[in-house]
């Protein structure tokens, strides 16, 4: 059995399993959630928790399956969340079963209540048919997706040898998760703007993302390349550092590619790209899937900025004191 | 959106909070408006009070064309009559009203459709079309003022002015349905205008009458303020009250003047049917000629030798020309106030009060006009388009050519040449351009 308290030590394999299905099936529920806004499908269904009068899932497949675009998105986003919540009710269950350590199972239900809450606001959402909410429950699923990042960080097996350094690199990657997740919500005011804002203060929203696309963009490097200079850091610090560092890159594009395939390209542009190309397709793959997918990035971002965020904490929190390798030197 | 769980037991306390934070929002938006006024930075704070503002907001509205009034000379009282009596006829975009005399041009069933927010009642069947694709860009109210609209190149188009660029019609007239919803389907290559050829046609067509609703309503607003701008004070001082019975009268005069000009566009229609043999190597290169004959046709004046050029072009369009002038009798208004306080000081005592009268109507003329041009997009240059080897904003197919040639691009610099030019002439440039320019119906992205 584990320690009640530390949250360096050992946990059940099956818990760890459980966290990492519940998180890779977040991500898609996440895609489907920005694939509902790139569209503005929010509303396809008017009701809730039901679906057109029906139980959410006993609403006729043929209709969902076989229906309009919209209506198959945001009913199949209600189902896959609906997914989500029940493996969130698994890995609390997991953790009961398994007898695992306190701090684990309180993070289950901290966990639950988070995937509760967001079911609400997304329900509220569509009650209200208020575009406020909608980015609160934009910014409210990352927030889960992070943390389930998190929970298979926690539970991963400790590395073990010698370990030195982490301080720094998990100060840097909390500091910045919490700059990806407010980049995040500026994105996610961008994405709701009301119909009534006016240019100037959505051009301050834009400025702001831009500007902070640079700070992040610079913060994830560093976090990048001080995971890569910490002495012990183990694979799994490697590989998440690896992707941070692909991610950034590949997101700052996929910013630019948004912009130019919903926006086309400012005045003091115009001249870059070639006059072949043709009007983008709206609401079709191209522009559907690059600014969702440059949502969906933004999120994947703060996971692994999160994750390693962890990791590195729990490294730190493992190694010995100074004074007690000191001591062990002697 | 609405993730779902099955714990309602669970979900329900949160839920009532959730109503009831929303249920509170004008006050709770109020108290963080006061709290952002403390805030050092200023980007940060505009930012935040987007934000709040989302959830503040009372149904939105038309509101008058400011630049309009006040290029007018209206005074508040005026203006905001002509705001009141335009709800009354057209309602909000919340709830729109058609009224009777555009029967038969606009259909009151699909402008309901596409206005209002987005919502569905029925499977696959989407309201709030307007909002959903258009107001992003366009504008609640279709002043081209969309939240996105600044940093866009041309910016979105200004429906109120009642201009449109691609249409079949004459320079003057209104295009047909069938030319917006070419524009809808087609998009603009070069522009941020998409292509949305993946809607329904219902939803197409409502969108298409939406916009004539929004263009309708915007000329009805034009005509009506030029007519109080031409007005003695004693009638603008009746219509700002707007109880005499010739206000009401005037208005629905200038509604049943607008919707028989829409009426008609059909009717106004350029005929493009000589075209033959446009892939004729003669016929091609008297196209040619033309095309750099800065006499004749003087096409290379704007769109350089052999169509390649992309030039920023001295003239400004209809839409970046007015913001322009707008800005520049600011500036002039400004220097005029100027002279006048200068000369103040040596102004006999008799005659003082009454310049220090006319300095402060100046003052608070150019005041509100200051804060109009504040809020106006900057002036944006016009750009040619490049044609040798580049995709045409317009459909590209002959006729289109030809019609473009021949009355010009509506609101742009780009003349009409059907005065000057013959059309075996015409058809000849539209010869040449199409053997320059990029075949049509080339991939879509």
């Amino acid at each position: 059995m584990t320690s009640a308290t530390n949250p360096t030590a050992d946990t059940p394999r099956s818990v760890h399993r459980f966290a990492w299905l519940l998180c890779v099936t977040t991500f898609p529920l996440l895609w489907v959630g920005g694939l509902i806004t790139t569209t503005d499908a929010g509303m396809a269904v008017p009701d809730w928790p039901g679906t057109y009068g029906y139980n959410m899932f006993a609403y006729p497949w043929q209709s969902w399956v076989f229906g309009p675009w919209d209506l198959f998105i945001e009913h199949g986003h209600r189902l896959l969340a609906s997914v989500v919540g029940l493996l969130a009710i698994g890995l609390l269950i997991t953790t009961l079963v398994t007898r695992s350590p306190g701090w684990l199972v309180r993070l289950a239900v901290v966990a639950l209540a988070l995937v509760i809450f967001q079911g609400v606001l997304g329900g509220v959402r569509v009650l209200e048919n208020e575009r406020l909410i909608a980015m609160a429950h934009g910014c409210t699923g990352p927030l889960f997706f992070a943390l389930t990042c998190s929970t298979v960080a926690l539970t991963s097996r400790p590395k073990t040898g010698s370990q030195s350094g982490f301080s720094k690199l998990a100060v840097l990657a909390t500091l910045t998760a919490g700059l990806a997740y407010l980049q995040l919500v500026l994105g996610a005011a961008l994405r709701h703007a009301p119909a009534e804002m006016g240019p100037w203060s959505f051009a301050s929203l834009v400025k702001l993302h831009l500007a902070m696309a640079g700070v992040v963009t610079g913060h994830a490097l560093a976090v990048a390349w001080t995971a890569g200079q910490t002495t012990g850091a183990g694979a799994a610090v490697r590989w998440v550092c690896r992707l941070i560092g692909g991610l950034v890159l590949l997101q700052f594009s996929l910013g630019v590619a948004t912009w130019l395939v919903k926006y086309g390209t400012p005045d003091w542009a115009s001249t870059w790209l070639p006059a072949t190309m043709s009007a983008a397709v709206a609401s079709g793959l191209t522009q559907t899937h690059t600014v969702t997918a440059h949502t969906a990035g933004g999120s994947l971002l703060l996971g692994l900025l999160t994750a390693m965020a962890t990791l590195a904490w729990r490294s730190h929190m493992a190694a010995p004191s100074p004074e007690a390798a000191a001591s062990t030197a002697e | 959106m609405g993730d779902s769980t099955n714990l309602e037991g669970l979900y329900i306390p949160a839920f009532s909070a959730v109503v009831a934070t929303s249920s509170r929002r004008s006050t709770v938006c109020r108290g963080q408006d006061s709290v952002t006024r403390l805030l050092a930075a200023r980007l940060l704070l505009s930012s935040w009070a987007v934000l709040v503002a989302a959830g503040c907001g009372s149904p939105p509205g038309f509101s008058i064309d400011r630049q309009l009034a006040a290029e007018a000379g209206l005074d508040r009282a005026a203006a905001e009559s002509v705001d009141r009596l335009l709800t009354d006829s057209f309602g909000t975009p919340d709830d729109p009203i058609v009224p009777a005399a555009l029967a038969g041009v606009i259909d009151v069933e699909r402008v309901a459709d596409a206005a209002g927010p987005v919502e569905s009642h029925t499977e696959g069947v989407t309201t709030g079309l307007y909002r959903r694709h258009c107001s992003r860009c366009h504008g609640l109210t279709g002043d081209g003022r969309g939240a996105a609209a600044l940093y866009q190149s041309p910016y979105p188009r200004d429906f109120r002015a009642g201009a449109f660029k691609f249409k079949s019609t004459e320079r003057g007239a209104p295009p047909t349905d069938a030319d917006l919803h070419a524009t809808l389907t087609r998009g603009l290559a070069g522009a941020a205008m998409p292509s949305f050829q993946l809607l329904k046609e219902d939803e197409l067509a409502a969108l298409v009458d939406y916009t004539k609703y929004l263009a309708v309503r915007g000329e009805v607003e034009r005509t009506l303020v030029q007519e109080l701008a031409d007005s003695d004070p004693e009638d603008m001082e009746e219509f700002a009250d707007g109880e005499a019975p010739w206000v009401a009268l005037l208005v629905q005069e200038t509604i049943v003047q607008v919707a028989e000009r829409w009426r008609s566009a059909g009717a106004r229609v350029v005929a493009a049917d000589e075209a033959e043999n446009l892939d004729s190597p003669d016929l091609i290169a008297r196209g040619k000629e033309l095309f750099h004959d800065e006499k004749l046709a003087g096409c290379v004046k704007c769109h350089g030798e052999g169509g390649r050029g992309s030039g920023v072009q001295q003239e400004l369009d209809l839409w970046n020309g007015r913001r322009r002038d707008f800005l520049a009798k600011n500036d002039a208004l400004a220097a005029s106030l100027g002279t006048l306080v200068d000369r103040l000081a040596s102004t006999p005592k008799s005659s003082r009060e009454q310049l220090a009268d006319r300095i402060a109507r100046a003052r608070a003329d150019l005041g509100e006009r200051r804060s109009v041009g504040a809020s106006l997009l900057p002036p944006q240059p016009t750009r040619s388009r490049v044609l040798a080897g580049g995709r045409l904003r317009s459909s590209g197919e002959a006729d289109d050519l030809f019609r473009i040639l021949h009355e010009g691009i509506a609101g742009s610099p780009m003349p009409a040449a059907g005065e000057a030019l013959t059309n075996e002439q015409i058809w000849s440039l539209v010869a040449y351009v199409q053997s320059i320019a990029m075949p049509t119906g080339g991939e879509q992205p």
